[in-house]
């Protein structure tokens, strides 16, 4: 049996402990162990103006959503389903349509088939409602596959929003990457900063942390 | 029961050993941590893993790779519904010729109750039947138990 994700949504709460004077925001991702070099990570969730001594509540669900969009950007779903599963997109009538497929996926695996004929996609996955990861230029009878570790990358960052591709100089001073492996919730900790001579990195932590 | 957990796309790899216990035939002995990374493949660093304590350790490869932090364990974690061995991490790591750190912190790998119960009733124990003589003591200070190119450890 293998163990990968949570089967309930993780309640997980933002505390602001740091010295940061310049409110920066925060970013939060998951990174898709299976993109390409080209495939930079998508900020799924940004924190903005949590001051310090603030706190951010949000909740990581278990369930993920697929949408696929043709060439000309005409979406197809929404369709919920699980890490570890098989989406298929083909015709419906004469719709482009997405479907759980039969098969399933490897555990923390989404896969999205393209069953059309002729038409490349670009698959999306949503986690909560927010873009999570995306895989575009999929041929027809090809698959974007999604490998998401039960896990948050988590660092400040500027002029990143929700939804977008990470810069990757603002991917490289992410260094923190949070399990939610068993957890049921916890409190993501923002530490250190500050303006002055005396001021440290920002540090990010996991604490009370409740096991499922 | 094995599980692998890696950082890096699969550079630093830490391969969690759930049932030494009783492939050792040590009597309640905890998982072992084998740390290595994918350019010094011949460098195996063994970390013992305990329930009522983290194990610090720090290791620095040939290749420059370095990594320090705690490994815990914890029992009966639900997880997708299923009680769970799992380990937890706290840990920093460091590639070849960069100065920053990145830091993990959580769950890491689980590994389902039952089945090492299972596996435990499948073996009549003793004590110190099949314990190796370079067992850790389960009472002793976090340590790491076995360094580079230990050969004992390649059946495992």
């Amino acid at each position: 049996m293998a163990i990968w994700g949570s089967a309930v949504a993780i309640e997980l709460n933002f505390v602001n402990n740091s010295n940061d004077a310049n409110k920066s925001a925060v970013v939060l991702f998951q990174k898709n162990l299976a993109s390409t070099p080209d495939d930079a990570p998508i900020a799924w969730k940004v924190i903005a103006d949590c001051a310090p001594g603030r706190t951010h509540r949000f909740i990581f669900p278990p369930a993920i959503e697929v949408v696929a969009t043709d060439e000309a950007g005409v979406p197809a779903g929404p369709v919920s389903g699980w890490d570890a599963q098989y989406f298929v997109v083909g015709h419906n009538s004469s719709d482009c349509a997405v479907a759980l497929g039969a098969a399933e996926a490897a555990p923390g695996e989404v896969h999205v088939r393209n069953a059309l004929p002729y038409a490349r996609i670009t698959a999306n996955v949503l986690r909560d409602g927010r873009l999570l990861a995306i895989k575009a230029g999929v041929q027809p009878q090809q698959m974007a596959v999604f490998q998401l570790k039960p896990s948050l990358w988590v660092g400040t960052a500027s002029a990143v929003s929700e939804g977008q591709a990470i810069d990757p100089q603002v991917l490289s001073t992410v260094k923190t990457e949070l399990s939610l492996l068993g957890l049921a919730s916890a409190d993501i900790v923002m530490s250190g900063g500050g303006g002055d001579a005396t001021s440290t990195p920002f540090r990010f932590s996991l604490q009370n942390v409740v096991m499922a | 029961m094995t599980r692998f957990w890696t950082a890096n796309d699969g550079r630093l790899v830490f391969e969690i050993i759930f049932d030494r216990a009783w492939r050792a035939g040590d009597l309640d002995p905890p998982a072992v941590a084998i740390v290595r990374c994918a350019s010094s493949l011949d460098e195996r660093h063994e970390v013992a893993i305990y329930e009522d304590r983290p194990s610090w350790f720090a290791v620095d490869f040939s290749s420059g790779y370095h990594v320090h932090g705690t490994l815990r364990q914890m029992g009966d974690v639900l997880i997708e519904g299923t009680p769970c061995l799992t380990i937890f991490a706290d840990i920093h790591y460091r590639q070849p010729g960069h100065e920053h750190l990145f830091h993990f912190d959580g769950g890491m790998v689980a590994c389902p109750s039952a089945a090492l119960n299972e596996q435990g009733t499948r073996h009549r124990r003793y004590p110190g039947e099949g314990r190796p003589a370079f067992a850790d003591s389960r009472r002793g200070d976090a340590k790491t138990v076995s360094s580079a190119k230990n050969p004992r450890f390649q059946s495992i």
